[in-house]
């Protein structure tokens, strides 16, 4: 599988790691029960420290996104559905999305909440509190 | 060359015909060699010639030296023609490459041992009185090996320059960007001949301990050609074979000029594990999709590996990074 990192993001490294992992499950690059590669690999391989990967597959493995075993390395977990993972996804992005323009989580609620309600999507801008 | 300056491929042509030519002059001074030793010292050495000591230094054959000169010229002639030949006839420059290195190392292991003999044997008054020291012999190898790397060294590793396309991918890289690909396979079939090998080895150690030896060299070697895996990052292929990832065979960026990916006939290649064959070297696990690099300088290169489309494009992403930086720093 593709891993690509870019040193000069804002966004940690070992975050970058995990994304790129969360991103090939979410797209069926990487199927529950397909093992990741060696974290030593794709260090040298990204030419970044060893310990960066493994933060970013501990990362993985506290979201229940993967396994990690001491010999087997680590592993797509064979009870996540994928579908689900790509909608925390879209959640994730959707945060991401509202912090940039300056929206507050509760905010993001309210909007949320507001579009669930009407059971579709709405341009309304959330009130000021 | 038409009209002034060459065309890059027209100057790869031209660099890859000196050094054929290199090689073919390294192979054919061998005989001269023999030629102008004997021409330089026949007035000076005895007539029979040592040509064989014991191992405690004394003499136990000797030669006319008319006769050691035209035995050693026809041996030394023969081998440097059928390294010449090898360098221009062969069909494929891997073997070629083998087989003029092999020749000329013959050529001029004979070419030395006719000059040593003579020196050796310079101003002896009877054959008997010549001494060969070891640190002679010990030239007369180091030397002659030393020549056949340099045949193998200069030699391209292929007759022509590549006519593939230049590189192109559907991804693109930004400047700073980092990239690994890293693809695994393995084959149950080979690892479960590997296992049962090593289990009839270890039956058989107790029976017959000499049989055991060629169980257990095979199905070690079963072992390690039952698993690859293939990392592509900037600094270029790396495929990693067997269980532990090692060896790791290499080729360097700068050497690809461009990846695709193939549906892998493993008869097509020479079989099964690592193989050479005229079409060039091969690391195959099993019938299936493969990764197919052509260097720019050397055989072509084909690994099976699971999603080879994606590694060659990422591959090629590389490539095609590499050559816009290239140009950018050439302007």
């Amino acid at each position: 599988m593709l891993f690509r990192v870019d040193p000069s993001s804002s966004v940690g490294l070992a975050e970058q790691i995990a994304a790129t992992v969360r991103g090939a499950v979410a797209g069926g690059e990487l199927a529950p029960g397909d093992r990741l590669p060696p974290a030593r690999e794709v260090a040298s391989g990204l030419d970044i420290n060893v310990h960066t990967v493994l933060r970013g597959y501990a990362m993985l493995r506290d979201e229940g996104v993967i396994e990690l075993r001491r010999r087997r390395g680590a592993q797509v977990r064979t009870d996540l559905d994928p579908s689900t993972l790509a909608l925390h996804q879209q959640i994730r992005d959707l945060t991401e999305a509202a912090a940039r323009l300056g929206w507050g989580v509760d905010d993001l609620v309210i909007a949320v909440r507001r579009a669930a309600a009407a059971g579709g999507s709405t341009n309304d801008e959330p009130d000021e509190a | 060359m038409r009209n002034g300056n060459p065309t890059p491929r027209e100057g790869r042509e031209m660099a890859m015909m000196l050094r054929r030519l290199a090689g073919t002059a390294i192979s054919v001074v061998a005989p001269v060699v023999v030629l102008i030793s004997y021409l330089a010292l026949r007035a000076a050495v005895p007539d029979p010639l040592p040509t064989h000591w014991g191992l405690h230094g004394e003499v136990n054959d000797t030669a006319s030296v008319a006769g050691f000169f035209v035995a050693t010229l026809v041996i030394s002639a023969v081998l440097a023609l059928g390294a010449v030949a090898a360098v221009w006839l062969a069909h494929s420059p891997l073997a070629g490459r083998m087989l003029a290195a092999l020749l000329s190392f013959g050529a001029w292991i004979t070419a030395a041992i006719t000059l040593v003999t003579m020196l050796a044997a310079r101003g002896a008054p009877r054959a008997q009185d010549v001494a060969m020291p070891w640190y002679a012999i010990l030239a007369v190898v180091v030397v002659s090996i030393l020549l056949a790397a340099g045949v193998w060294w200069v030699l391209p590793g292929r007759w022509e320059p590549s006519a593939v396309a230049p590189a192109t991918s559907t991804l693109t890289l930004a400047p700073g960007e980092r990239v690994v690909w890293i693809g695994h396979q393995h084959s149950t079939l080979a690892r479960i001949f590997a296992g049962v090998l090593a289990v009839a080895g270890a039956i058989v150690l107790w029976l017959q301990p000499v049989v055991s030896i060629p169980l257990f060299v095979v199905a070690v070697a079963l072992a390690m050609t039952s698993e690859l895996a293939v990392r592509i990052d900037e600094r270029g292929v790396h495929t990693l074979w067997g269980p532990f990832g090692w060896p790791r065979p290499s080729i360097a960026l700068g050497e690809i000029a461009s990846a695709r990916a193939e549906q892998i006939n493993p008869m097509a290649w020479g079989g099964w594990g690592y193989r050479v064959s005229s079409r060039g070297v091969a690391a195959i696990i099993r019938r299936g999709p493969g990764l197919v690099i052509e260097r720019t300088n050397g055989p072509a290169y084909a690994v099976t590996v699971p999603g080879a489309d994606r590694g060659a494009d990422v591959l090629n992403a590389l490539l095609v990074r590499e050559r816009s930086a290239k140009d950018a720093a050439g302007q």
